[in-house]
């Protein structure tokens, strides 16, 4: 997810389209915690504190 | 030797195409392997039938090319979103979960995938109309040409004109989402009560049973046509984020009903809208192909993009629109953007990361017939056959011919698997079902009892390409399937009174009943011995006995399924269906021999 | 048996024994608020005896553990779906209003006028953007 980040920060300099910044930083930062509680194996381990 | 992997896929058609030192080893649809129609998965299956037809591993790649670019399209997703709100709630939240599990991070996925791969091989990405000209332009046989490439919809761009010229394609101009051809007629395809991305065929099958009334409504309120052949769409009638149908409340009024559902009877109503979008995209086809020539100069033009599968548009651009000649992409939806951006990335120049090779144009084309799937050997054929208990003999070629031929005068239906399997969408004569065209009650009888799809639908002749110009008004060639033309004057039989809607499909128009549209038009494939040897020898063969050079040929699948791959998948649809006779490799098999009379269904079925 | 293989049999095992917490855990929360006479204490005592059953038995739970996943995926996708629904109302939203305030608006919707845009070049191949 590192290098997607990264990429998304030169992209965005490069558009000039910084006002996609906050939405963009909210989604990855969902996108972190959806996809480690689908396919982490220890994701049945949160499951009973969500 | 350089190998460079393609890779397109995750919204519909996934694929794979490799090249060895630019040369096309091998392409292949997910579709065909996992036997799903229309995959969209991660071409996984593919990747490994082209590493292993060219007998490499993931650790000999020099690069991986993908067709998109995922970060940029995901930002227009996101702008759509904020162009588009207060709407598009639920849309939002069904659409960005896909994303954010896997298809941002597209180097982890393929490296993921391919865990031989080299740390070092460099992960591509073009974009998406960059990889549809690339598949349009460096296979052609042109030095010189003008690119157009029509679609849905890529990272922004609808529709592009580019210029090829040797190893180079520069983009001149673009007309972004969401003003879209391709959506256009998907909405139209829904609308009807078809699937987009793949009904479309369909909604241009029915448009000769309808009168164009719907034209001038389109016109007006729908699909604005400027003189530079730019178009736009009026938004007030579509809703490109709805899930079900494109079309909103308004549309539905303007067009005297609500969408019909696909288990609705077609009205004529429905039969004259498809006349009327189809009509109405061959005009806007005309108009960008007579822009393209304007800010190219060019003589030639390559096509390429789903709207270029529209055959019957392809057909008025070859003999209305501006260009002496014209080659389409055979695969031109989005499997055929794997090879494109295989293709992109070894002509693109050093700075941009590409590969910088030079192109020689081929004399005909690069594609090889599309032949660029896998092929089993006799032995294995075979082998799957004896594990199906199948009763089987097995013939020298020759032999082989003559006892399909055989079957075909005597009206059977005959499934024809040979050599390796066709990239694009098309039956070339690898993976087809054969007819005799000359039958009156052929096209509804392989429609109803072998495919078990709409008898209105048409089927397409092959031709041996030297006689092609007595039976079709046709200039030049067209080896993929890829043009419509009038079927000749000389073989058209005239009609006492013209039936109306789906009546006129059972009146006998021409010689080729079976072939010929109810507007006297046909699909024709030529067929050349360089490209399709063995097709070549067979319709030789056919013609021979019958002094006919034509033969029906369709996909060898049933409504709902891939073409066939494999032995066994061609043995499951030949038992399955009405098919008399199966020519697998050299075996040769007849229905009424076999100890089955069905067999579970390989595949999984898709409603269409 | 490489490595390799002996993680992901490990992982399997980690899985299925996780599997048999949520029921311990929603008992825990229920003696917690008196509703059932369970002592949490004694709950949290059963949680690393059943998460070992799991692993020591993995082909007696697999069954269940294929349920709890599939409940699992349901309610994750029904949350995710609330949370993305709640990101549109309280960024999105608003973002686009903002942006509309400011005269800009990222899709084009007029109607007239050409519709060609000069193409700014493909850029790097390096990038995926």
């Amino acid at each position: 997810m590192g290098s997607v980040l990264r990429d998304f920060v030169r992209f965005l300099g490069r558009e000039k389209k910084w006002w996609l910044a906050p939405l963009i930083l909210i989604l990855l930062l969902l996108g972190a915690v959806v996809v480690f509680s689908s396919s982490s194996a220890v994701a049945p381990f949160l499951y009973p504190f969500l | 030797m350089h190998y460079v992997l393609g890779i397109s896929g995750l919204y519909h058609d996934s694929a794979a195409a490799l090249l060895g030192d630019g040369r096309i080893l091998a392409a292949v649809q997910e579709e065909r392997l996992s036997r799903r129609k229309n995959d969209a998965r991660f071409p996984e299956r593919a990747i490994q039938s082209c590493l292993d037809q060219a007998g490499i591993t993931a650790g000999d790649l020099a690069a991986v090319a993908f067709y998109e670019k995922p970060i940029l399209k995901f930002s227009r997703t996101l702008e759509v979103f904020l162009g588009w709100a207060p709407r598009g709630g639920r849309a939002f939240a069904r659409a960005i979960p896909d994303w954010l599990g896997g298809r941002l991070d597209l180097r982890g996925r393929i490296r993921s995938a391919l865990p031989h791969l080299p740390a070092d091989c460099p992960i591509l990405f073009t974009t998406h109309h960059e990889a549809h000209a690339a598949s349009a332009f460096f296979p052609s046989p042109f030095a010189e040409a003008a690119i157009l490439t029509v679609d849905g919809v890529g990272e922004w761009a609808t529709t592009t004109i580019a210029r090829g010229s040797g190893a180079t394609i520069e983009p001149l101009e673009e007309i972004q989402f969401p003003h879209s051809l391709g959506l256009l007629y998907s909405a139209f395809t829904a609308y009807c009560g078809f699937r987009v991305n793949s009904g479309e065929y369909k909604l241009m099958g029915l448009a000769p049973y309808g009168e164009p009334r719907w034209v001038d409504t389109l016109l007006d309120q729908v699909l604005f046509l400027h003189d530079d052949g730019s178009y736009r769409l009026n938004l007030e009638y579509l809703d490109p984020l709805a899930e079900e149908h494109l079309t909103n409340e308004r549309f539905h009024q303007r067009f005297g009903g609500p969408p019909r559902r696909p288990e609705d009877r077609l009205e004529q109503r429905h039969l004259d809208l498809a006349r009327s979008i189809q009509w109405v995209t061959e005009q806007a086809m005309l108009g960008l192909a007579r822009r393209a020539q304007k800010q190219t100069g060019a003589r030639h033009l390559c096509l390429a993009g789903g709207v270029a599968l529209n055959c019957v548009a392809n057909g008025r651009l070859l003999r209305e629109g501006p260009f002496e000649d014209l080659w389409i992409q055979p695969a031109a939806g989005d499997a055929g953007a794997a090879l494109g951006a295989a293709l992109a990335a070894w002509h693109g120049p050093l700075e941009r990361g590409g590969m910088a090779a030079p192109r020689t144009p081929p004399t005909s084309d690069a594609m090889g017939g599309s032949f660029l799937g896998p092929e089993e050997t006799p032995e294995l054929v075979e082998s799957s056959l004896k594990r199906w208990d199948a009763v089987w003999e097995r013939l020298t070629p020759e032999v082989l011919q003559e006892r399909v031929v055989q079957a075909l005068i005597e009206g059977k239906v005959v499934g024809w698997v040979q050599g390796r399997m066709e990239f694009g969408p098309r039956a070339l004569g690898h993976r087809s079902i054969l007819g005799d065209p000359r039958s009156p009650d052929m096209q509804s009888r392989m429609n109803l009892k072998v495919k078990f799809r709409e008898s209105f639908r048409p089927f397409a002749p092959a031709v041996l390409a030297e006689r092609a110009a007595e039976y079709f008004g046709l200039q030049g060639e067209s080896p993929y399937m890829l043009l419509v033309a009038p079927v000749a004057e000389s073989q058209r039989v005239p009609l006492a009174q013209e039936a109306e809607g789906l009546d006129r499909l059972k009146q006998v128009r021409s010689t080729l009943p079976a072939v010929t549209h109810v507007d006297g038009s046909a699909r024709v494939q030529t067929v050349d011995p360089e490209r399709n040897p063995q097709f070549y020898a067979l319709l030789k063969h056919f013609e021979a006995k019958t002094g006919c050079p034509v033969l029906i040929n369709t996909s060898f699948n049933v409504r709902g399924e891939p073409v066939v791959a494999s032995t066994e998948d061609a043995y499951r649809c030949f038992i399955n269906s009405q098919i008399d006779v199966l020519a697998v490799g050299p075996c040769f098999l007849e229905r009424d021999r076999q100890l089955h009379t069905s067999l579970p269904r390989g595949f999984e079925a898709i409603p269409d | 048996m490489n490595p390799l293989s002996i993680a992901r049999s490990l992982r399997n095992r980690c899985v299925i024994g996780a599997s048999l917490l949520p029921p311990v855990a929603l008992l825990m929360i229920a003696g917690r608020c008196g509703w059932v006479p369970v002592s949490p204490r004694a709950c949290l005592v059963a949680m690393p005896l059943v998460l070992g059953l799991g692993m020591l038995f993995p082909g007696v739970f697999a069954s269940w553990h294929r349920w709890i996943s599939r409940g699992q995926a349901w309610l994750g996708g029904r949350l995710v779906f609330l949370l993305l629904v709640g990101v549109y109302g309280l960024v999105v939203i608003p973002l686009a209003f903002l942006m509309r305030g400011l005269g800009q608006r990222p899709i084009d919707l007029s109607r007239s006028g050409s519709s060609w845009v000069r193409s700014k070049g493909y850029g790097s191949l390096r990038d995926p953007f």
